[in-house]
């Protein structure tokens, strides 16, 4: 057993057992999960709203999941069974507002040059074209900071698929930007 | 050259360590940087744990404001 699978392997035992005593109703537990999967829902979240809507819903789906946490038949199922509420309150939310252009909408950071806040914008808008699953994988390794090993443990996804999901991801997303950038260079 | 032969150049993608991806780094400081992902940064920032797990963000002065 390697490195990454015994990290795995005792992730996995710790989140059972905080699953198993946020339902016993401990607040403890119940905010040590908000802090190990708040990055991974707010990643995947991304993917389909804009920043603030990823901010507010972040919470939305902890305090979903809190209510229905008895109605979660494996605990160790819990990162996919709340990731699964997350993407239902994306869609859901994006069904509501404003389409996402990816452009103009997420808040950049106020020190960043005009530039750098435009590069920023087209990058997001190429990884929310890509299919879901490397769009996901992507934006909890270039915006949320997980590690391969991490999104695997957080997410309930076998490791070999995340490493799949990031390699073909990025390679699409280098495409993407370079053709972006022929095009703007070309006008 | 297959998936499994290009992976071997993935570590830096992978690990978030060793030697660096030039393009991979650049997105990273380009959207954690500048744009997005500071959920996690301004959970850490408060410094101790909070009562009500769910209270980081500002949805409640947003809908006090809204009100």
């Amino acid at each position: 057993m390697d490195r990454d699978d015994r990290d795995d392997v005792d992730g996995a035992e710790a989140v059972s057992a905080m699953v198993e005593a946020a339902r016993r109703g401990s607040g403890g537990a119940q905010d040590a999960l908000y802090r190990r999967f708040a990055p991974v829902v707010h990643g995947v979240l991304l993917g389909y709203v804009q920043k603030a809507d990823a901010d507010d819903l972040t919470q939305d789906v902890f305090e979903t999941a809190l209510q229905r946490l008895h109605q979660l038949r494996e605990v160790a199922a819990f990162p996919g069974w709340l990731l699964g509420i997350a993407r239902h309150a994306a869609l859901d939310a994006k069904r509501r507002r404003t389409p996402l252009t990816g452009v103009a909408f997420d808040t950049a950071d106020a020190h960043a040059t005009h530039e750098e806040r435009l590069d920023a914008q087209r990058s997001l808008a190429a990884i929310r074209r890509l299919p879901e699953a490397y769009r996901e994988t992507l934006m909890l390794r270039l915006v949320e900071g997980l590690s391969g090993p991490e999104i695997a443990a957080r997410t309930g996804l076998a490791p070999g698929s995340v490493r799949v999901n990031l390699h073909r991801g990025m390679a699409l997303l280098r495409s993407a930007l370079g053709e972006a950038r022929t095009e703007a260079g070309g006008r | 050259m297959s998936d499994h032969d290009g992976m071997r150049d993935d570590d830096y993608l992978w690990y978030r360590s060793g030697p660096v991806d030039i393009e991979v780094a650049r997105l990273e400081r380009l959207l954690r940087g500048h744009a997005l992902g500071d959920l996690p940064r301004r959970a850490g920032a408060q410094g101790q744990p909070q009562e009500n797990p769910f209270g980081h963000g500002n949805k409640g002065a947003r809908n006090a404001a809204a009100a």
